[in-house]
């Protein structure tokens, strides 16, 4: 999921950076002392997941955990992935600091959006929890894929062509992050339901 | 009501894990990474490069392009199966070799003018090679100025000279010879330093990166939680 440097053309990372900026500034205000501890400890969750490699045959995939960062941190998620990103960057190269602003807006963005399509179902019984924190965990990396397809476009001629290619290959990450989610999201109702309702 | 939710959610966890046992048999060959790595080794004027993801897989079918350092496009191929695209020196600069292995996944290699040169043997080697030939003439040259007095002497360099010459042409002989039987000998070990070269490059974060980076976090936590409460009072 991380774009490499010196792919995207410089307006593509501009505006990404810019979109970025502005998401991790509403994030910043949102942030409030019940928040700041949670948001460190999702960010930090979210810079080891993409180390955790899941063997799938031949090769491996890794895990994002944007869904449930979204989920537990709403706006937060930006700032949060920022900073695991910049990390990440640095230390793994995984993506690269002039593609900071685009991954972030790939991964940030859609757990946002997920944040206001699923929290408000996660609080309701559980069957209904079940099933929105897996689609949660799904769709955010779908939205992912579409988004990144989309930032792709301007260097990839046919945008149905990557945008497919994309999700596709992230299709095995869509299922096991669904689950992971799921487990995630019930375990904390049952052990700290406040993290959950507030 | 608790009974029926345990019940669930064993059904849960055992209708997951069969999905996720599922999806490891019958996984597709797609390539997943954060990055992709190219390297490249020199052989004599041949270019020799490897793409891999960092798990070591190769990658099939990744589009090579090589540049030289004003960015012009020198030349362009796909990697083979086990990932390597080798190609002939197409000038000698500094080559900028960059792999695209498409959605977003790209790696360079560089190789300096330096290494080119000194792989096709360009710099140093043929004035060395010039010199041996030019001993002989000029010791051809010098036995002219003495006078004719001592004409066994004459002779005796006369076979020097022819002495000389034998064994600078042998010299050249033995230094090709060498060279070839070295040349072949190391290429195996050339390779391997590349590749391990490479691997060290390659390999994944340390644990000491993991738990920098988490350490860092926890720090801008808590340059956080400062600030928010010096707000508060």
């Amino acid at each position: 999921m991380h774009i490499s440097e010196g792919i995207l053309s410089g307006p593509v990372l501009f505006s990404g950076a810019a979109l970025a900026a502005a998401g991790t500034a509403v994030g910043l205000k949102q942030l409030d002392y019940d928040r700041i501890a949670r948001t460190g400890i999702l960010s930090a969750a979210f810079f080891v997941a993409s180390l955790i490699h899941v063997p799938l045959g031949p090769t491996s995939v890794h895990l994002i955990l944007n869904g449930i960062v979204g989920l537990l941190l709403g706006w937060c998620a930006f700032p949060a992935i920022l900073i695991a990103l910049l990390l990440q960057a640095l230390f793994f190269q995984f993506g690269g600091l002039t593609t900071l602003g685009i991954n972030t807006i790939v991964m940030a963005l859609p757990a946002v959006i997920c944040y206001y399509l699923f929290s408000p179902f996660i609080k309701n019984n559980n069957v209904t929890t079940i099933i929105a924190a897996y689609a949660c965990g799904f769709l955010c990396v779908f939205f992912s894929a579409v988004i990144m397809g989309g930032a792709l476009i301007f260097t990839e001629e046919n945008f149905m062509e990557i945008s497919m290619l994309v999700i596709i290959s992230n299709l095995p990450v869509m299922i096991i992050e669904g689950f992971i989610t799921t487990f995630c999201i019930l375990f904390l109702k049952k052990v700290q339901p406040s993290l959950i309702t507030k | 009501m608790k009974n029926l939710f345990k019940i669930k959610s064993n059904y849960f966890i055992r209708f997951s894990f069969i999905i996720i046992v599922l999806l490891f048999v019958f996984s597709a060959d797609f390539a997943f990474a954060h990055r992709v790595v190219v390297f490249a080794w020199l052989e004599g004027d041949t270019v020799f490069t490897e793409s891999q993801f960092p798990d070591g897989r190769k990658i099939a079918d990744g589009q090579v392009n090589v540049f030289d350092m004003e960015k012009n496009l020198l030349l362009e191929g796909k990697t083979d199966q086990n990932g390597e695209f080798s190609f002939k020196i197409p000038k000698i600069t500094a080559l900028n070799i960059i792999l695209d292995a498409g959605m977003g996944h790209q790696g360079q290699w560089k190789l300096s003018e330096d290494e080119i040169r000194s792989s096709m043997g360009i710099s140093g080697r043929e004035p060395d090679s010039e010199k041996p030939e030019v001993r002989p003439n000029s010791s051809k040259a010098s036995p002219a100025v003495p006078s004719g007095s001592l004409i066994p002497e004459n002779a005796i360099q006369d076979q020097k000279t022819a002495v000389q010459l034998n064994e600078a042409q042998l010299d050249q002989i033995v230094e090709k010879a060498v060279e070839k039987a070295l040349e072949k000998k190391l290429q195996p070990v050339t390779r391997m330093l590349a590749q391990t070269l490479a691997r060290m490059q390659n390999s994944g974060p340390t644990v000491n990166d993991i738990f920098g980076g988490i350490g860092y976090i926890l720090g801008l936590m808590g340059v956080g939680a400062y600030f928010l409460s010096r707000k508060k009072s």
